[in-house]
């Protein structure tokens, strides 16, 4: 019976069926029920349990004879108003008087509109019963026409729909009210359903998205792939997660795109397929993932600075320090021995190891500063500042710097990448071993990711493959300090400074003739 | 008379080794041999690479004793004792480690590297005095080896 409520309309044929009954017992046709065989038995012995069962589904049925204006009805029609017994008398203007003020206007229109173009009719609205009491009901009706075409009768059926309207509504409050975006779609992807939640998330008003496919709700890129993970899951639907454990993603009305997890769940109400998808928005927990790894990672990264430093200061510190604990003896010896030839070289000595632990202090002070002073934002023409820093190196007048004509001028952060070329230029130009005569090179070239590969290269001995790792260490010389003063902090430097901005640094040398050195340096920096 | 069957030719002053970049730690070395009137031949290479070369060549003469410093550029002295030890012709080598660094990581991969001491380089005079007397005092009891041929290929199928 509920299913036949359901078809509404469709079930007037045995509401006709009830009426009949009805007709027969009131209009006093005194027939023993026992006695009645055929049609007429079925309806009465159906009557006798028709009731019962209608009541039990809070269920009126009624007629209306439009030549006489008297109704037939079963007790339960005016039971749902109400009334214990049935009145005496009931018709439309009683069953308006009914009806909340709210709805009464749009219950008469809808009827009236029936009645003239003879058509069924399907209301649904408030009544406030016999007790004060508000209930919704549902009525739905239709004219008989008599065998001229014209309307003589009027059949309906009302039911008290209240316990159900109140479970669809606690339903729509629950999809409304989730923190959860729901979205219900059929088997073709077609947007049935969405909540409040999912129209916030994705900037569009629900009218906008009902009936749309659901792909609008992501990037165009990543449709097509979605339309085949749609038809694997229609057909063999089963609640679960979306895309197991990759990071989905969703794009707004406005073309932003954000992260999402999905669950999906099927539901099969008897017709086709739908499926109710959840989705939350978690963009901020990715973005805060990624700032827990990339402060992970600088946290790494700053611990092995921090134990090379100590490890550094007990080796690359204390061998100057030791040197001049050394000589200091020595030039005592010396003076003691009157030996004033010797003391000239050993005070020599001494002081050359003086300077050399001040540049090694430098070094490590301008390494642990590297990457932290950021407030020069400015523009530069690359190909300007490489022949300023170059002359600032003051080479050799035979040695040579040449800078590519299409080298970009940008804004950038000055200080730090003036350091990396600096550095660059004056390793070439100390450890070129045809010194004064040399060649250094200045070029570079666009990246896909938003960087520029600048590369230095130059004609000096360049560096074996070997080494190529380890010159990017700290306090890292390929020849002794004694040879040539260096505190090996130079390419540490560079890749310290380089990486901070997300770059990378390279080398491509055979070690016979030559170096290139590449770092990439982003083209767009933001002041932190 | 049975011939012998020594094949050790008369006894040799061991060469010293020196493989040290700092040109004062070597100063200083050459000193202290020479206040303690040790007349022993010393060579000495700039880092493990230069040194490894120099064996090669064998520009050092047997018997010798490698004094290694760690800290070095290019090929520093751990690196060189993993080279060394994976030399079949020099693996044999005695070597001290002359060292400024107290690490334990480094003392450790030191002798993992089967050396002969590890000794640190920055006591001043006296004590270092006593370091290189060490160092007298064991090529004068020990018996160094001289240089063998690397086992031949027949021998190791």
């Amino acid at each position: 019976l509920n299913a036949l409520m359901a078809a509404g309309v469709m079930a007037l044929p045995l509401v006709t069926l009830f009426i009949a009954a009805h007709r027969i017992t009131s209009r006093g046709c005194n027939l023993e029920r026992k006695h009645q065989t055929g049609e007429a038995g079925l309806i009465l012995r159906m009557q006798s349990v028709g009731d019962t069962l209608l009541n039990r589904i809070h269920l009126g049925v009624w007629e209306l004879d439009l030549v006489d204006q008297t109704t037939t009805r079963t007790s339960g029609h005016d039971r749902i108003f109400g009334y214990e017994t049935l009145l005496p008398l009931w018709n439309h203007d009683l069953f308006l008087t009914h009806v909340v003020p709210e709805d009464r206007g749009e219950v008469d229109r809808i009827y009236q509109k029936a009645l003239v173009e003879q058509a069924e009719w399907r209301i649904e609205c408030r009544i406030r019963r016999a007790d004060g009491v508000v209930r919704w009901i549902l009525a739905v009706g239709a004219p008989q026409l008599d065998s001229h075409g014209l309307a003589c009768r009027l059949a309906g059926i009302i039911q008290d729909i209240t316990e159900r309207k109140h479970q669809a509504d606690q339903f729509r409050q629950v999809v409304e009210m989730s923190p959860f975006g729901l979205l219900e779609i059929d088997a073709q992807g077609c947007i049935g359903m969405v909540n409040q939640s999912l129209e916030n998330m994705f900037g569009y008003v629900r009218a906008e998205l009902i009936g749309q496919p659901v792909d609008v709700l992501l990037p165009q890129r990543l449709r097509a792939a979605h339309m085949q993970h749609r038809g694997t899951f229609m057909a063999s639907p089963a609640t679960r997660k979306m895309g197991s454990d990759q990071v989905l993603l969703a794009r707004r009305k406005n073309g932003d795109e954000f992260n999402v997890e999905i669950g999906l769940s099927p539901m099969s109400t008897g017709q086709s397929l739908r499926v109710l998808a959840s989705i939350v928005d978690i963009s901020e927990r990715v973005r805060a993932q990624q700032l827990l790894s990339a402060q992970r990672k600088e946290l790494l990264r700053s611990n092995e600075e921090l134990s090379t430093f100590a490890y550094v200061a007990s080796h690359d510190l204390k061998s100057p320090l030791r040197g001049i604990g050394q000589l200091s003896q020595w030039i005592e010896e010396d003076l003691a021995a009157g030996n004033g030839a010797a003391v000239a070289d050993h005070m020599r000595l001494l002081r050359s190891r003086l300077k050399r632990m001040e540049n090694l202090l430098d070094g490590l002070l301008a390494y642990s500063r590297a990457g932290k002073s950021d407030d020069s934002l400015g523009p530069i023409d690359v190909r300007q500042v490489a022949r300023e820093l170059f002359n600032l190196q003051a080479p050799p007048a035979s040695m040579q710097l040449v800078v590519a004509d299409d080298l970009p001028a940008f804004t950038t952060l000055r200080t730090p990448f003036e350091l990396v070329l600096r550095n660059l230029f004056s390793n070439a130009i100390k450890h070129h071993d045809q010194s004064p005569q040399g060649h250094i090179d200045l070029s570079g070239q666009p990246l896909s990711n938003g960087y520029y590969e600048f590369s230095v290269r130059d004609d000096g001995p360049g560096i074996p493959v070997l080494y190529q790792e380890r010159v990017f260490g700290m306090f890292q010389t390929l020849r002794p300090r004694d040879e040539v003063e260096g505190s090996g902090m130079g390419l540490a430097l560079v890749k310290k400074v380089v990486e901070t901005y997300g770059g990378t640094v390279g080398i491509d040398s055979d070690g016979v003739r030559g170096c290139c050195i590449r770092f990439s340096w982003p083209l767009t920096l933001e002041r932190k | 008379m049975p011939p012998s069957h020594s094949t050790y030719p008369p006894t040799r002053e061991a060469t010293l080794f020196i493989v040290d970049d700092d040109d004062i730690d070597v100063m200083a070395l050459k000193r202290a041999l020479s206040k303690l009137r040790i007349a022993n031949p010393v060579i000495r290479a700039r880092d493990g690479q230069e040194a490894m070369e120099m064996l090669r060549a064998d520009q050092v003469p047997a018997p010798y004793i490698i004094l290694l410093d760690l800290n070095m550029p290019r090929m520093g002295g751990l690196e060189f004792l993993q080279t060394i030890r994976a030399d079949a012709a020099l693996t044999h080598s005695v070597i001290f480690v002359l060292t400024t660094s107290r690490a334990d990581e480094d003392l450790i991969s030191a002798y993992r590297a089967h050396i002969a001491g590890y000794l640190l380089k920055d006591q001043m005079e006296e004590r270092f005095l006593e370091v290189i007397q060490l160092i007298e005092n064991y090529w004068r009891v020990v018996e160094l080896p001289l240089r063998v041929a690397p086992p031949s290929q027949e021998s190791k199928v």
